[in-house]
C-alpha cells in the first residue's frame, strides 16, 4: 500500500528533485551558519532537547483497524505476542528516524564539544536505549487513563539521561539516572498498568492517526481515498465568503473556497508554507537567489492545493448536480490561481525587504507570479481534465 | 404523453461478468408514488444508481421525460432529486450552505429558496441548527438534512432509498406528509424501503425486486389478485417471493 504511493510520489512529482536541491542548500547553509555560532553556543543543550523530545515521541503502531475493535477484542489475552511485535517494530521504525535526526545534529554537537566520532556510537547507543524505555513505557500508558503527568516524566527523564551522556558526566551520574529510570518504569508504569484495561479505542485512534500522517502526505501528490478528513468551524474566515450570488456559477467557487478554509489542512498549510517561505527569503537574505525561494514554494503550494480537486464531495450533492463540467473546473483554476499569486505577492515581499531593492521585489513578484499562473492555468488545468 | 420515468429492459450492475439486474422494465406517471421492494442485494440500491446516472447500463435504455442522459445530462440531472440511504454531507459545509448550494445548482432565485427552506427546515424542526456542521449531527438529522435538500429543489422525479432508518416518529409523518403533497402538485417518488406496512398505506404501485428482476408489480389489488388472496398484506407476499414460492405468478 504504501509502496505504491510512494512509487507515484517518486515518478509523479518534482519532489525528489525539490529534497535534494533542498539537502544540498541546506547543508551549505547549515555549514555557514555552524561558523557563525559564537563560542558559548549551547549546543548540547540544544541538540538534546530536540533528541529527548523525539525519543520521548513514541506512539506505538499495531496495525488495528475499526473491525478488530469487534473481532480481536475477546482474544485480548492471546494478543501479548502481537503486541510485543508491535513494540520492536515500532522501536525499529522509530530508530530509524532517531539515526537521522542524530547524523543531522552531530555537525552541531561536535562543533560544540570538540571530541571524536566515538562519541557519536556511544551517543547512538545511548539514544537507542532510551528510544527502548520510552517505547516500553508508552505501550504501558496504553493502559492508563491520564498519561499526560507520566509523559511528562518521560520527556524529563529521557532528557535528563541523553544530557548526562552528551554532557559527558561521571558513570555515577548517568549511572543514577538509568537505575530512576528503571524504578520508574517498574513501580510507576508497570504498577499502574498491572490491574488497568487496555484502552483499544485509544489504540485505534493512535494507529489511524499514524496511518493518516503518511497518506496524508501521500495525498498532497495522488488521490487518497481512504484518508479521513477533519473539519474546523473557522467562522470568522468563512464570514469572509458569504454566498454573494445565488448563481450556479458560484455554486462550486462556494464548495471549494469553503474545503480550503475548513476542511483538513489545506488552509494550514498554505499559512505554514507562506510564513516559511517568507522567514526563509527575509533571513537568508541570498540577494537575487531568493527567486529560487519564491518559485519553489509557490509551486509546493501548487502541489498541496491539487487535492481539493480530488476532496470527495459527497456524491448524493455535488455528483448529481446539474452543471457543466465547466462550472466545476473553472472556479477550482481560479481559486489556485489567487491563492498562487497573493502568495507571491507576500513572499516577493519578505524577500524584497531582506535584499532592499525594489528590483529584485519587482523581479521576485514577476517570477513568482509567473510560475504561480502557470501552475493553476497550465498544469493544473491539464492534470483536472486528465482526471475528468 | 411520455411517462416521467421508463426503465426498458435494463440489465446492469458493477461488473459484466457478474450483471446484478436482468431485463427490468418498469415506468412510472406523473403524480405516482411507486415502492421499491426487495431484500438486501436484490438490486434496489443499483436499480436507483442506474437511474440516477451513476452506472451505465449494459443493455437497455432509462428516459427521464423522454430524454436519456446520454441526449441532455443537465436537463436529465436537473429533472430529478435523489435522497440517499446513508446521508452524505459536506463535513466542511453548515446546514444552511447545504441548502443554498442545492438551490443555486438546480437554478432556484433567492425568493423561493428562502420560502421552501424556511419552511422545511420548520417542517423538519432544524431552524436552530442552520448553522451546525454535520459532524454534530446524529444519522437522523443527517438523514433530513438529504430530505432538505431533495425536496427544496421539486424535481418532477424523487428517488427516495430507504428514508425511514433513523428518522424520529415526527420525522416520519413530516416526510411522508411532504411526498403527499408533491404528488398532488404533480411529481412522481419512487421509494425503496423495507418499512412495508408504511409503504402499503402510501404507495400507489409495487415493484417487487428478487435477485435482481422484477418478480411482480403493480397496484396491491393486481399483485393480490395474482397471489390468489385478496386479504395478502405485502408483508405475506413478499416473503412468498423471497422464500422463492413463485408459482402464483406465472
Amino acid at each position: 500500500m504504501q509502496l505504491r504511493y510512494w512509487n507515484l510520489i517518486g515518478r509523479n512529482s518534482g519532489l525528489m528533485f525539490f529534497v535534494y536541491a533542498m539537502i544540498l542548500v541546506g547543508g551549505f547553509y547549515y555549514k555557514k551558519w555552524l561558523d557563525t555560532l559564537p563560542a558559548n553556543f549551547p549546543g548540547v543543550l540544544a541538540t538534546s532537547i530536540v533528541l529527548a523530545l523525539v525519543c520521548a515521541h513514541a506512539p506505538i503502531r499495531t496495525f488495528f483497524q475499526r473491525a478488530d475493535l469487534v473481532f480481536l477484542l475477546p482474544a485480548e489475552a492471546e494478543l501479548g505476542d502481537y503486541f510485543r511485535k508491535s513494540k520492536r517494530y515500532s522501536f525499529w521504525m522509530q530508530s530509524v528516524g532517531l539515526l537521522v535526526l542524530w547524523i543531522i545534529c552531530a555537525p552541531l554537537y561536535f562543533q560544540s564539544t570538540g571530541l571524536g566520532t566515538g562519541m557519536f556510537f556511544a551517543g547512538f547507543a545511548a539514544l537507542l536505549a532510551v528510544k527502548a524505555w520510552n517505547i516500553n513505557c508508552s505501550w504501558r500508558e496504553q493502559f492508563i487513563e491520564d498519561t499526560l503527568p507520566l509523559r511528562f516524566l518521560r520527556t524529563t527523564l529521557s532528557f535528563c539521561f541523553i544530557y548526562f551522556v552528551l554532557s559527558r558526566q561521571t558513570l555515577i551520574v548517568i549511572g543514577a539516572c538509568a537505575v530512576i529510570m528503571v524504578l520508574v518504569a517498574v513501580f510507576l508504569f508497570r504498577r499502574q498498568a498491572a490491574d488497568a484495561l487496555l484502552r483499544w479505542s485509544r489504540i485505534l485512534e493512535n494507529d489511524e492517526r499514524q496511518a493518516m500522517q503518511f497518506l496524508r502526505f501521500a495525498n498532497l501528490f495522488t488521490d487518497v481515498p481512504r484518508l479521513k478528513r477533519r473539519t474546523r468551524a473557522r467562522r470568522l474566515l468563512s464570514s469572509l465568503f458569504p454566498v454573494r450570488r445565488f448563481e450556479e456559477k458560484t455554486v462550486f467557487a462556494q464548495i471549494f473556497i469553503k474545503t480550503f478554509i475548513r476542511s483538513d489542512e489545506y488552509l494550514g498549510m498554505y499559512m505554514r508554507l507562506t510564513v516559511i517561505g517568507a522567514l526563509l527569503a527575509y533571513f537568508l537574505n541570498i540577494g537575487y537567489f531568493s527567486v529560487f525561494i519564491v518559485v519553489s514554494v509557490v509551486y509546493l503550494t501548487g502541489l498541496q492545493l491539487l487535492p481539493i480537486w480530488n476532496h470527495p464531495f459527497p456524491q448524493a450533492l455535488a455528483g448529481l448536480y446539474p452543471l457543466a463540467e465547466q462550472l466545476k473546473r473553472d472556479p477550482f483554476v481560479q481559486l489556485a490561481t489567487r491563492l498562487l499569486i497573493g502568495q507571491s505577492v507576500v513572499l516577493s515581499l519578505a524577500a524584497g525587504f531582506g535584499t532592499r531593492s525594489f528590483t529584485a521585489f519587482l523581479i521576485f513578484i514577476c517570477a513568482g507570479s509567473a510560475v504561480g499562473l502557470f501552475f493553476s492555468k497550465s498544469y493544473i488545468k491539464r492534470r483536472i481534465q486528465r482526471a475528468a | 404523453m411520455n411517462p416521467v420515468l421508463s426503465v426498458k429492459q435494463l440489465s446492469g450492475g458493477y461488473s459484466r461478468q457478474r450483471p446484478v439486474l436482468h431485463d427490468v422494465s418498469f415506468d412510472m406517471n406523473a403524480g405516482e408514488l411507486v415502492g421499491l421492494v426487495g431484500l438486501n442485494g436484490a438490486g434496489k440500491s443499483t436499480t436507483i444508481k442506474h437511474i440516477l446516472g451513476l452506472l451505465e447500463p449494459y443493455s437497455g435504455e432509462i428516459r427521464i421525460s423522454g430524454r436519456t442522459i446520454r441526449e441532455d445530462k443537465i436537463g436529465y440531472r436537473k429533472s430529478m432529486a435523489y435522497v440517499p440511504e446513508m446521508p452524505e454531507l459536506y463535513e466542511q459545509l453548515t446546514l444552511e450552505e447545504h441548502l443554498q448550494l442545492t438551490a443555486m445548482a438546480y437554478h432556484l432565485d433567492q425568493k423561493t429558496y428562502k420560502e421552501r427552506s424556511e419552511q422545511l427546515l420548520k417542517l423538519f424542526n432544524m431552524e436552530k441548527k442552520k448553522h451546525w456542521f454535520p459532524t454534530h449531527f446524529s444519522k437522523g438529522m443527517r438523514q433530513k438534512v438529504m430530505i432538505m435538500c431533495a425536496f427544496l429543489v421539486r424535481p418532477e422525479l424523487y428517488i427516495v432509498d430507504e428514508p425511514f432508518v433513523g428518522l424520529d416518529p415526527i420525522g416520519i409523518q413530516s416526510l411522508l406528509d411532504l411526498m403527499t403533497d408533491m404528488k398532488k402538485s404533480g411529481s412522481s417518488i419512487l421509494m425503496s424501503t423495507h418499512i412495508l406496512t408504511t409503504a402499503e398505506q402510501y404507495c400507489d404501485r409495487f415493484i417487487i425486486l428478487h435477485e435482481g428482476r422484477i418478480a411482480v408489480q403493480g397496484t396491491l389489488e393486481k399483485i393480490r389478485r395474482q397471489f390468489g388472496n385478496s386479504k395478502a398484506s405485502l408483508h405475506e407476499i413478499y416473503l412468498a417471493v423471497a422464500r422463492g414460492e413463485t408459482q402464483w405468478m406465472e
